[in-house]
């Protein structure tokens, strides 16, 4: 065990640096000269070619990928270039609102997700099963910017229930600050619901064949004891696999979200930079997206064992 | 192995409901110039936020521009990424796909490689790459290939790892076939199943992908037609005109259901054990 644990832990490293190689590349690879947007349309030769020896881009690109590479590890991504502050301040202080709809989101997709997915495969072939295949099939289909515009149609502009945008913490609006939350959080639910919808209705659907089911049944238990604590329990491996692959889609959802709502998390300060061509940043919030995603699957891999004792890692 | 036995396959509901959409949806595409008298782009001032009438089937938006016209174009511009996509994701990931099952010393490097690809939702590469190469057609298509292929690669990688040791393909070495051969022969043609089912399912997420570019202005430029871009235009008169963001959000929900629907369909026909592997 100690020593899947080690060695899963290693295997992370290799993907950070090709994670890193990635967001550096698909960077340094856009259009339009940084050194000349920072120094205007009438900068000198003169100047450009010393503010490029200031700033290293001179260089071959590999060794600038390595001395980037080493501040990176330090969580050093350098100075945006239009908010005039170091990216790693303002990444963190962008953090909380995304968390919040994140975490939120994906509550509210698990409570869903697993209710439809579990009543669909109880239900199995029956009008319940239909139904609840329909919605998570919807779930997944739906477009979330759409959806969203029309949520903000009706309980925004329409019944004036909710604000049309913005965000508030807790920590200023109380709970008033759960209005803000509502819309957004609802729109990426309703996918993050399809998603483990799905999972949910074919891992129990697998289960439920199992031996030990029929055993269950005929040693007289209760059809929700049979439910919730063998099948489900048995059924929870591939559904925390796609909680675990499913959260960075979540991630990827609130770039589009926050641009609509205007909540100031990492994925409107994403939005903005890649508009604004803000290299740091942008590289920033695409190594924050894919670094959350590792961690979420190492500790989904490393929970296996704790679900199943009976698994031994090889 | 899928239509030798077409009796069996056009029984299936998901499936004919799948292909019955998305054959009326065709029809729109190809034959639009037919079905409207209207241009996509052609403006009409006069007649601009129009309501749904008998002469503008669906209103008209900002510009006087017919929105029914737009969104057959619009269909038809998602459905040529969508199959683009799927064409080049294809291409790619059953190359990487086969070098690596096939040959376990490149294995290694590769699958790395595209661990750390995949450890970015396809929406962000996405949107980062049409962002850094301007948008349009050619480059939405490249940039959603770019942020899909892994997956398809990992699906037939698998597939050839389990199909490489079995004794018919043993059996076709023994006689002296060729790598190559066998990999045509018998390797892909036995992993068609799940590469057909992602493929399919990579149609639906292009779709709602390259909406989402469009919307997000890195996608199709306007004035050139598409259903995200409609949504994006349509969202500034949403209190004065709200019917205008209604039909292109429809069109993009029934062409992505009937695509993952058709997904469903085939994995549950095709292999009914690659239920839970992909979706």
């Amino acid at each position: 065990m100690r020593n899947y644990i080690i060695k899963r832990i290693l295997l992370v490293i290799p993907v950070i640096i090709i994670v890193a190689l990635i967001a550096f590349f698909i960077t340094n690879l856009m259009p339009g000269d940084p050194v000349r947007v920072i120094l205007g349309n009438f900068a000198t030769e003169e100047q450009v070619i010393r503010l490029e020896q200031e700033l290293g881009l001179d260089q071959p690109l590999i060794i600038r990928f390595f001395s980037w590479l080493s501040r990176v590890v330090r969580g050093d991504f350098g100075n945006s270039i239009y908010l005039d502050a170091p990216v790693s301040e303002i990444l963190l202080s962008r953090i909380k609102p995304t968390f919040m709809i994140a975490v939120s989101s994906q509550l509210l997709g698990l409570v869903m997700g697993l209710t439809l997915g579990i009543t669909a495969a109880v239900n199995h072939k029956k009008i319940l099963d239909q139904l609840s295949i329909g919605v998570s099939l919807l779930g997944i289909s739906i477009p979330s910017f759409w959806l969203s515009l029309i949520l903000i149609y009706i309980f925004a502009v329409r019944l004036g229930w909710l604000p049309v945008s913005g965000f508030s913490s807790f920590s200023e609006a109380g709970l008033g600050a759960l209005r803000y939350l509502i819309l957004p959080s609802v729109t990426l639910a309703f996918m993050q619901a399809g998603l483990i919808a799905r999972m949910t209705r074919s891992a129990m659907l697998d289960t439920l064949k199992q031996d030990y089911i029929r055993t269950a049944r005929s040693k007289g238990l209760s059809a929700k004891v049979i439910v919730l604590k063998h099948a489900f329990r048995n059924s929870l491996f591939p559904v925390i696999t796609v909680i675990g692959h499913s959260f960075a889609v979540l991630l990827g959802g609130t770039w589009i979200i926050e641009t609509i709502f205007v909540i100031p998390g990492t994925g409107f300060l994403a939005i903005n930079a890649i508009m604004r061509r803000d290299i740091p940043v942008i590289q920033a919030c695409i190594i924050f997206v894919a670094f959350i995603y590792i961690i979420l699957n190492l500790l989904v891999d490393l929970s296996y064992g704790l679900i199943n004792p009976k698994i031994k890692y090889n | 192995m899928l239509f030798n036995k077409n009796s069996r396959i056009f029984k299936e509901p998901y499936i004919i409901t799948a292909l019955i959409i998305l054959s009326i949806m065709l029809f729109l595409a190809i034959f639009a110039p037919f079905i409207t008298e209207y241009k996509p782009n052609a403006t009409n001032p006069r007649n601009r936020l129009q309501p749904p009438s008998s002469e503008h089937f669906l209103g008209t938006d900002e510009f006087g521009r017919d929105v029914f016209t737009r969104i057959l174009y619009g269909i038809r511009a998602s459905l040529q990424v969508g199959f683009s996509v799927v064409i080049l994701t294809l291409i790619f990931g059953v190359f990487i796909g086969v070098l690596s099952g096939f040959y376990p010393k490149l294995d290694r490097i590769i699958m790395r490689i595209l661990d750390g690809m995949m450890a970015f939702p396809g929406i962000i590469i996405a949107i980062s790459l049409a962002a850094i190469w301007g948008g349009g057609k050619i480059n939405i298509i490249l940039a959603l290939s770019f942020a899909y292929f892994p997956k398809m690669a990992r699906i037939v990688r698998s597939s050839v790892i389990s199909i490489k040791d079995l004794e018919y393909v043993e059996s076709a070495r023994a006689v002296g076939a060729g790598d190559s051969y066998i990999i045509f022969k018998y390797i892909l043609r036995n992993a068609a199943s799940p590469i057909l089912v992602q493929a399919t399912f990579n149609f639906a997420l292009a779709i709602l992908d390259e909406a989402a570019l469009s919307f997000l202005g890195v996608g199709i430029m306007p004035p050139a037609p598409s259903l995200g871009g409609m949504i994006t235009d349509a969202r500034s008169f949403m209190t004065v005109a709200p019917w205008l963001i209604i039909a292109p959000g429809l069109m993009i929900i029934f062409s992505v259901l009937a695509f993952n629907l058709l997904g469903d369909g085939l994995r549950d026909f095709l292999d009914p054990h690659l239920r839970g592997k992909i979706n």
